[in-house]
């Protein structure tokens, strides 16, 4: 069975790094180690969406009985999405879930990601914290994303100074940057209010 | 595996809706549970909007919202029930080879001949037949149900059960059983109207001459009892797989027991292995507790520990001389083999004191203890004599066997009589064997029921069913056979007993009035022609009749 897994990879390895489809998409795959069980993707944040300018890190884990199980995905670089958990990484997509099917593959997979990014679906999400902000504050939900894209995913474009200052009075107050800028997000930017969490 | 039950369904369907597609009964029966009697019900309220609503293709939203399930999987869903279909069409419909010479698999991406190549009928997708397997083994080994779809991107379409078959023969013998065992148990988990049988069957050597009696009998009991229970069900069976009976060895049943009659039936009879169960939890029959009551007390049994049950269960030391005895029949009148002390095995009691007023079934409190324990006495109190109850069926078990060799041994050596003679010794046996077992179920009832007056006419009832039952044990078990009479007398006393008290302990769970028969005591007199005895218990029956009615009125 692994034999299958492995083969099925190496190809699938030559399709996406040669695929021209896929430079334009800015999607990139790297081999972790040579029995083809750990990869690790890279995708663009598609055009006109919160993510652009972002790159995105995924940690990917070949099972043995792929591709007759879905790969495991995860992100690694830390992003405010809905359907991304904004702690752990974890995916909620059908497709790595009961929606696989055997014919797809790892291409499938980073195209339906960057899909995922342009057109979250907020009715199913993993994040509640930020689906809930998705649905009753779109506005601040973008602004928070951009910001998240601009810190983690090295994007030039538009930052939000006024976040960035926000942080960086929790930080004075001595509080660990990361940790404050979840709390800020998680409170629609209200200072008291995040440290507030913070301190519970 | 046999789809009888699939097909008699979508018959009864497709009859009476004079439906001309088999597909169309299938999505109802798929949306319906698998409960013909609903769709019908449901039709007959309205049936032009019925079918507006599962027929027409513009409501496909409305449908929708009642199930699930959309009728293009069922298309292939067909596939799985409907066999004989598939069958009769041969090899090549459930799956398309490729012709081509050579192609490429696109999951495993190895270069397969054409033969290798399958595809399901309904979307054509190919793929080679060892990519279809692990599909399928890896599936079956999740174990989530059997919609076992195509591996195409966005294919729904779902494997039929040949197909599946077909793909898993060069594997594991276990994985096709397991596979079968999915689909059938899908099936029942949807069905109203199916459970499996929890009963064992019991194969024992010899006797074989005797069977006939047996069934004959058995068949007689069921008779009698179904006018206080609720109706017993004529169900059909079929057999998941058909296992050798080994000598003296019990193994699972396993049957599926198809109900016939009306849903929410509780008490049915596998026809395969002849245990009575409750429909509704596929437990032992357990009235005249409901469903919970007994999970609450199996559970609370299973929390004990082993030794002590082993100890309270089997042995007792003689109350005179104190040696250790085991129980060795069903009946509680003991007589210790040193010292020929008579004692009660529950109460521990001198036997003599049982006479008229019967009362070790009643449990009584000690205020002076302090709750933890009390609570620990009251329950081991209940446990004991449901315990030693259960025990005792065991031991009836043997002693049924014992009266048929004694049986045979009568007509064997010319001691007068045929078997229709003595057929009366196996009917006490099996009207004991019933009534113990009705004893052994009011225990848990008893143990949850609140302390007040009905609790106290429940534990009356017990003690005469109780001192009848042990009555009947002994004379069974000690007395001289020939005592036909008496056996016959007490046989009856106690069948009546068993009758009145499921019939007035449903009465008092339901708090509905008592059933008319019950009162109706004319035919108590045809048993006993005058014998003192008898006509003292109708009066007693008639006067504890008469309070419990009154009570249960008075609440009503």
């Amino acid at each position: 069975m692994a034999s299958i897994a492995s083969a099925r990879i190496k190809r699938e390895f030559r399709e996406v790094v040669t695929s021209d489809e896929l430079t334009r998409c800015k999607i990139k795959l790297e081999l972790l180690n040579d029995n083809f069980t750990e990869l690790k993707g890279e995708i663009g944040g598609p055009p006109d969406t919160a993510y652009e300018g972002g790159t995105f890190q995924l940690e990917i884990k070949i099972p043995e009985t792929y591709p007759f199980n879905p790969p495991k995905v995860r992100f690694l670089t830390k992003i405010w999405h809905p359907n991304i958990s904004s702690v752990t990484g974890a995916i909620c997509l059908d497709i790595l879930k009961d929606q696989w099917a055997a014919a797809m593959t790892l291409r499938t997979v980073l195209l339906s990601l960057q899909a995922l990014l342009a057109t979250p679906e907020p009715d199913d999400p993993q994040d509640a914290v930020v689906a809930n902000q998705y649905k009753s504050n779109n506005k601040i939900f973008l602004k928070t994303a951009r910001h998240w894209t601009n810190v983690y995913a090295g994007s030039t474009s538009a930052a939000e100074p006024e976040f960035d200052s926000q942080v960086k009075k929790l930080v004075d107050m001595g509080f660990d940057s990361h940790k404050s800028r979840v709390a800020l997000s998680s409170h629609l930017w209200n200072v008291e209010q995040a440290i507030e969490s913070l301190y519970d | 595996m046999d789809w009888s039950i699939m097909e008699q369904k979508c018959q009864n369907v497709s009859s009476v809706l004079k439906l001309d597609e088999p597909l169309d009964a299938l999505y109802l029966l798929k949306q319906f549970n698998w409960n013909p009697q609903t769709i019908l019900n449901e039709y007959n309220k309205d049936p032009s909007s019925f079918v507006k609503s599962y027929f027409s293709d513009d409501n496909n939203n409305n449908s929708k919202k009642t199930s699930p399930v959309n009728k293009t999987s069922l298309v292939s869903y067909l596939n799985i029930f409907n066999e004989n279909k598939l069958t009769s069409l041969a090899s090549h419909s459930f799956a398309i080879k490729s012709n081509e010479l050579e192609a490429c698999c696109q999951i495993c991406y190895c270069a397969k001949s054409g033969q290798e190549m399958m595809a399901l009928e309904q979307c054509g997708h190919l793929f080679c037949v060892d990519c279809w397997k692990m599909h399928f083994e890896s599936l079956v080994n999740n174990a989530s149900g059997h919609f076992f779809e195509c591996m195409q991107t966005k294919c729904s379409v779902v494997a039929g059960k040949n197909f599946v078959l077909e793909c898993l023969k060069t594997s594991d013998v276990n994985l096709m059983e397991r596979y079968k065992n999915l689909v059938v148990n899908d099936l029942i988990n949807e069905s109203e109207d199916l459970q499996v049988c929890p009963g064992e069957i019991h194969s024992v050597k010899g006797n074989s001459q005797f069977s006939t009696p047996r069934t004959h009998v058995a068949n007689t009991g069921i008779r009698l009892t179904s006018t206080v229970t609720s109706t017993p069900t004529v169900s059909f069976t079929f057999k998941t797989e058909s296992p050798e009976p080994a000598e003296t060895v019990s193994q699972k049943c396993d049957s599926v027991v198809w109900l016939q009659s009306k849903p929410g039936a509780k008490r049915v009879m596998c026809t395969n292995c002849d245990t009575q169960f409750c429909f509704l939890c596929a437990t032992p029959y357990h009235a005249p507790n409901n469903c919970s009551t007994i999970r609450k007390w199996n559970l609370k049994c299973q929390d004990d520990s082993e030794t002590r049950n082993y100890l309270l269960v089997h042995t007792q030391d003689c109350p005179k001389c104190k040696v250790c005895i085991e129980k060795n029949g069903g009946c509680s009148h003991m007589t210790c083999n040193r010292c020929k002390h008579e004692f009660c095995w529950v109460c521990g009691n001198d036997w003599k004191t049982h006479g008229p007023t019967y009362d070790c079934n009643r449990y009584k409190g000690n205020p002076e203890q302090d709750t933890a324990r009390e609570a620990l006495n009251r329950y081991t109190h209940y446990y004991h004599r449901w315990i030693n109850h259960s025990n005792s069926l065991k031991f009836e078990k043997a002693l049924r066997q014992q009266c048929l060799l004694k049986i045979q041994h009568k007509i064997m050596n010319k001691e007068g009589g045929t078997l229709v003679d003595w057929e009366f010794l196996i009917e006490a046996v099996d009207v004991l064997t019933r009534a113990r077992y009705t004893l052994q179920y009011t225990y848990p009832y008893a143990y949850y029921l609140d302390n007040n007056e009905t609790k106290m006419l429940f534990e009356n009832i017990q003690a005469e069913l109780e001192r009848e039952v042990e009555n009947l044990s002994h004379s069974l078990e000690k007395v001289n056979l020939n005592d036909k009479f008496n056996i016959r007398i007490q046989m009856s006393i106690v069948e009546k007993r068993r009758r009145t008290f499921t019939a007035t302990s449903i009465s008092m769970t339901t708090e509905l009035d008592l059933p008319k028969d019950i009162l109706d005591l004319e035919d108590w007199s045809a048993l006993g022609q005058g014998t003192s005895k008898v006509a003292d218990y109708q009066i007693k029956m008639h006067n504890y009749i008469r309070a419990l009615y009154s009570t249960v009125k008075k609440r009503v």
